[in-house]
């Protein structure tokens, strides 16, 4: 059996949660990335900044050029939208997690 | 920093939209996050190599792509070709209805009101004609191009499962940034490079035409196409092998540089043979008359000839020399 493949496809619906909250404070993507491995959550780059952008396009993530380590970074933050879905998707996760924890007791 | 600048510069060419330069501004600052800063040569391509082929890299940009005949990467290329195809239609028509001023019975031109109206009228029907023509014909190619593309990838799927399940390794995506090239899309230019010479000799033969020196003679008669059947196989060989090593090595090497000069030279040759020679391949039971104006057509064609050849030659190096 392929448990990769299990493994990420899980990952998928809750990499967006663990993503926003990371950026409750603005991060440029490698911080966010190094950020997310260290929590154990390894995102592929070619996942993580598409996500950044689209997430930039829908309104929940603003950005900005500044500069860190003398070069210039992106940075991205939530906005208020970005917040209120955040807060959202938390309750969603702790219910479904209560959910889950029921079903594997 | 050839190698960011070569390999930030064909992901970029692969990206669609307006967000390219943010995108890509983006990347190498991201790229340049994970090389310390004494990082050699060999450091920035083992990051370039995990981060994945060009193409890809660019594709896990442009999403939505689901469902559609001509997926977003392609569609500015499909848009492109129809406006370069309109441009040429435009052109064609109009050098096709200037026989509407010729008097051919006095050899002169005549400018009164019907000549200009069936001369616009002309222009116009032709130009729509040949753009909703160029639109089935294109869209046609690209499906095959987008199909093609998508079976490719099922059957790199199919050859190697045991490299997909985790590496992501396929044929596809077996590439190297010494030598950076997309098969992709190096489709795509074939197509419209071909569209162009089709075209461009069509206003060619367009022009013998309409001065009384029948295309068809020249084209069906044995005796004519045998006075330059030589001509026509060694480009034809020649063609071949640029096109042959363009697809299969790339374009960005000397040889290349090499194998375009000697195409170009041949093609301005072989164009300057003719219009020194052309009186050679005269028959007399085929050319019903001859004017002057055939040498200025000669001229003209020779002249784009030498332009189109210089500007070709001239990129390649320049391309060669930037990379390098």
């Amino acid at each position: 059996m392929d448990l990769d493949k299990h493994i990420i496809a899980q990952r998928r619906g809750s990499i967006m949660v663990v993503v926003l909250s990371f950026l409750q404070t603005p991060k440029y993507g490698y911080e966010l990335a190094k950020l997310l491995e260290d929590s154990g959550y390894v995102v592929d780059t070619n996942t993580l900044y598409p996500m950044l952008r689209r997430l930039e396009k829908e309104k929940i993530l603003s950005s900005e050029w500044n500069e860190s380590n003398n070069r210039t970074q992106k940075y991205y933050v939530l906005t208020k939208e970005g917040f209120e879905l955040w807060e959202f998707l938390c309750n969603e996760w702790k219910r479904t997690n209560n959910i889950i924890e029921g079903l594997i007791k | 920093m050839k190698y960011l600048d070569r390999y930030l510069e064909d992901v970029k060419y692969h990206l669609y939209g307006k967000d390219k330069n943010d995108i890509i501004k983006e990347l190498k600052s991201d790229i340049l996050n994970r090389l310390d800063d004494n990082h050699n040569e060999e450091d920035l391509i083992k990051v370039l190599e995990d981060l994945g082929a060009p193409w890809e890299v660019a594709s896990s940009y442009n999403f939505d792509n689901e469902g559609l005949t001509i997926t977003k990467e392609n569609f500015n290329n499909y848009i492109k070709l129809l406006k370069l195809l309109f441009i040429i239609g435009l052109i064609t028509s109009s050098v096709a209805a200037l026989d509407n001023f010729v008097d051919y019975s006095r050899f002169s031109l005549s400018f009164d009101f019907a000549s200009v109206l069936t001369f616009i009228l002309e222009m116009f029907f032709n130009t729509f004609n040949f753009t909703v023509t160029s639109i089935g014909i294109l869209t046609i190619i690209f499906y095959f191009i987008e199909k093609y593309d998508k079976q490719a990838k099922e059957y790199n799927k199919y050859i190697f499962p045991f490299l997909n399940s985790s590496t992501k390794v396929t044929k596809e995506n077996k590439w190297s940034i010494k030598n950076l090239k997309s098969k992709r899309y190096n489709l795509v230019d074939y197509v419209a490079e071909s569209l162009c010479i089709i075209f461009f000799t069509g206003i060619f033969l367009v022009f013998l035409d309409r001065q009384i020196w029948p295309v068809e003679y020249q084209f069906f008669h044995i005796e004519y196409l045998n006075l330059f059947i030589g001509l026509v196989i060694l480009s034809i060989i020649i063609e071949l092998v640029v096109y042959s090593y363009r697809f299969f090595i790339g374009e960005n090497t000397l040889i290349y540089v090499v194998l375009n000069f000697i195409r170009n030279c041949y093609g301005i040759w072989a164009s300057a043979y003719i219009i020194l020679y052309k009186e050679m391949f005269y028959l007399p039971e085929v050319v019903i008359e001859t004017s002057t104006l055939n040498n200025n057509v000669f001229y003209l064609v020779f002249l784009i000839n030498v332009i189109i050849a210089i500007s070709s030659i001239s990129m390649s190096i320049y391309r060669y020399i930037k990379l390098k």
